[in-house]
């Protein structure tokens, strides 16, 4: 009895009110079968997982819900719901399709979904509430943008909204932020705050993440002729309250008028964590390319930062890659994992390894490699994240480099599971050559990014094909649990379900299912259009469902062409489609 | 009645200025490029500034991207310069548009890069 009771609570706590159970568990309505069931699942697995105390965590809360971009703010991209599971994927069926009407550069945003609405914008920053149980639209919203968007390096997508205190959140391509009222789509304020024009079309392609009463936008701009900075705004009123710079104003760090062009921008989403009080963000690659002309180690590019958010004060940081001359960007997600009474941050660089840190204050833990073919570095010390044996580009020297800029795994996050303690993520095995040149910063126009590059060429590794997986690792170790090999790579967001599921979509436009434990697919949907958003699952009216954006398009989509030439053959598109099991 | 009656005021106003906009654009191109097209030299410049703005999409040698810009001798010089100055704003790709961050003649001078590898066999 005390055994039942103490399950019954903790089910309570982990999931707390939900739409699905209506007046909520602690006043006693019903809970749906499958969000029970994810509970129980949840609870039994504790004892099986090698991240035993991941129970009571915040990725488990809310189960019904996706209302932030990696749903929690631990960034797991896992949901609890278990009612499409092992056993009934493959009748999973399309409930309803959603067209935005707009197929430029695709879909890269993940969509968000609370209380059987869902939330999910498209190109130029138009925005769009759903019926979640029907996909019939509620209302839409369209800002007037500042005809240069056209003219930007970074020109018509967004990767989400945020969404908080009533209100929908959006960074847009003229650099502004802006709320709109959640049921009405109408615009409450928005305020301008990137230079824009004035520092090379420098603007948001990426959700503001909401930290209580302040958000905190981060920029586009690693591969521009600016210096980063991330914005710290006010959620009511949107007035800016603090800016940090990620360019580091010394000249140890930034020789000359070096950091004025420095890049570092913190183009990825960030998150809030509660507990600590502290919004974590990674920071894009240092500009231009090549390094001849910025000695040093160009603090704070490729690195993960601890941000105080009511005062925008760096808490602590950790560089990830000194120095960076291989366009390495450090902004993925930062992936937070309880291991045996401690909290670890794991975050993946673009240059095909994992650093694993503690939560608080960033000391290392390990380092791990990702990609099978890297060349740019010897290896990276697991104690200290020295980098041993570098492999610089030179000026005027074409150099082949593994991974490609592109990354051993883009941008698109992973997602970990609790129930099985392995994170999963997309890979891609390809390399690029490139020789630096020199630009004149001042000389360039709104539409030039700052790479500083020429004589591009992409190419397999050397001795192998270029290839593409879905993996399944211990987060801390790197293990590899399983491996599947994938046509294509895949270019959107992983989801993990305590149904005992992995989805993943390729860049030819096919969704799968696999089974979180082998990798076996299990179902898989042809979408008609590569996938670049971010898988979600959401409940509603007691149903599950699994919601897919495809649309095909970006510099991703691009550059993949040259390692898999078939990828030419793939139409644009935008399209959500969301799944049910009937 | 519909469409009967005289032309609205704005509808003129539009049309004219349609007029206008085309007439220059017409004799922008009837007086043809500032550059020599078939020039080494401006050849030359084309592909540096090919290297600097292009490269990353389109590949050094015009042979990367959705669009290989090799072997293209369905392109009229006209069109290849209007793609360059206003970008291609709608479809699953962008490019973007150059005429604020490239002075005419820089534009013609690429124009003219890509004219050269017109007849060039496309490698893939």
């Amino acid at each position: 009895m005390d055994t039942m009771e103490t399950t019954i609570t903790r089910i309570a706590r982990l999931f707390g009110p939900s739409p699905v159970i209506g007046a909520g568990w602690e006043k006693g309505a019903r809970i749906s079968v499958f969000t029970f069931a994810a509970a129980v699942i949840v609870l039994l697995v504790e004892g099986f997982s090698s991240t035993a105390s991941n129970a009571g965590s915040a990725g488990l809360e809310d189960p019904d819900n996706w209302p932030q971009y990696h749903r929690t703010h631990d960034a797991w991209r896992f949901s609890p719901l278990t009612q499409i599971n092992r056993d009934n994927v493959k009748r999973l069926k399309v409930a309803w399709i959603h067209q935005p009407g707009d197929i430029t550069h695709g879909i890269q945003a993940t969509p968000l979904a609370i209380d059987g609405v869902v939330y999910y914008i498209s190109a130029f920053n138009v925005v769009h509430a759903l019926d979640g149980a029907t996909g019939k639209a509620i209302w839409q919203y369209k800002p007037k943008l500042d005809a240069a968007v056209t003219q930007l390096v970074f020109p018509a997508w967004s990767r989400g909204v945020a969404i908080a205190h009533g209100r929908v959140y959006l960074g847009t391509l003229d650099g502004r932020g802006i709320a709109l009222d959640q049921k009405t789509g109408q615009e409450i304020w928005a305020v301008q705050l990137t230079r824009f024009k004035g520092c090379h079309g420098c603007n948001f392609t990426s959700p503001p993440v909401v930290a209580g009463d302040v958000l905190t936008f981060g920029g586009t701009g690693g591969d521009l002729a600016q210096s980063g900075d991330i914005y710290g705004v006010d959620a009511q009123t949107g007035k800016l309250l603090w800016t940090f710079a990620t360019i580091k104003d010394d000249p140890a760090s930034w020789p000359g008028e070096s950091g004025k062009h420095g890049g570092g921008s913190a183009w990825m989403s960030g998150t809030y964590d509660p507990a600590t009080n502290t919004v974590y963000y990674g920071t894009g690659n240092a500009a231009p390319w090549g390094g001849e002309d910025r000695e040093g180690d160009n603090l704070y590019t490729a690195s993960v930062l601890a941000l105080d958010p009511k005062s925008g004060a760096l808490k602590w940081y950790r560089q990830e890659i000194p120095h960076d001359v291989w366009d390495y960007d450090s902004a993925y997600e930062v992936l937070q994992i309880p291991v045996a009474g401690k909290d670890y941050l794991v975050h993946m660089s673009k240059g095909g390894f994992v650093f694993v840190m503690e939560k608080n204050g960033g000391t290392l833990h390990n380092v791990w490699r990702y990609s099978n073919h890297i060349n740019w570095v010897d290896s990276i010390d697991p104690k200290t994240g020295e980098l041993q044996g570098r492999h610089e580009h030179k000026l005027g020297e074409e150099m082949i480099q593994c991974p490609s800029a592109t990354g051993g795994r883009g941008w698109n996050s992973g997602a970990y599971s609790p129930v099985t303690g392995l994170w999963y993520n997309s890979g891609l095995e390809a390399c690029a050559s490139w020789t630096p040149i020199r630009l004149d910063p001042s000389k360039l126009g709104l539409s030039q990014g700052y790479n500083g590059i020429q004589n591009v060429k992409r190419v397999p590794p050397p001795g192998d094909r270029a290839s593409a997986r879905l993996d399944a690792r211990d987060p801390i170790t790197g293990e590899t649990k399983w491996s599947v090999d994938y046509p294509f790579p895949g270019y959107g967001g992983v989801l993990a379900t305590a149904g005992g599921l992995v989805f993943n979509g390729d860049s030819e436009g096919v969704v799968r299912a696999h089974d979180a434990d082998s990798g076996k697919e299990l179902w898989s949907f042809r979408t008609g259009s590569g996938i670049r958003g971010g898988i979600i699952s959401y409940g509603v009216n007691g149903k599950q469902y699994v919601l897919v954006p495809s649309g095909w398009g970006s510099y991703a989509s691009i550059f993949a062409q040259a390692w898999f030439p078939e990828l030419k053959k793939v139409n644009g598109g935008a399209a959500l489609i969301a799944f049910t099991v009937e | 009645m519909r469409g009967r009656g005289r032309p609205r005021p704005s509808r003129v106003i539009v049309t004219i200025g349609l007029a206008s906009a085309m007439g220059v654009l017409a004799l922008a191109y009837a007086a043809g490029p500032p550059v020599d097209l078939g020039s080494a030299e401006t050849i030359q410049r084309g592909h540096t500034l090919f290297s600097q703005a292009c490269t990353n999409c389109h590949g050094d040698d015009g042979n990367g991207g959705p669009v290989p810009l090799r072997g293209r001798s369905d392109l009229t010089p006209e069109e290849i310069f209007d793609t360059i100055s206003n970008g291609r704003t709608r479809g699953s790709n962008l490019m973007p548009a150059w005429k604020e961050s490239l002075s005419e003649a820089e534009r013609w001078e690429l124009t003219a890069f890509i004219v050269s590898m017109a007849h060039l066999p496309p490698s893939h």
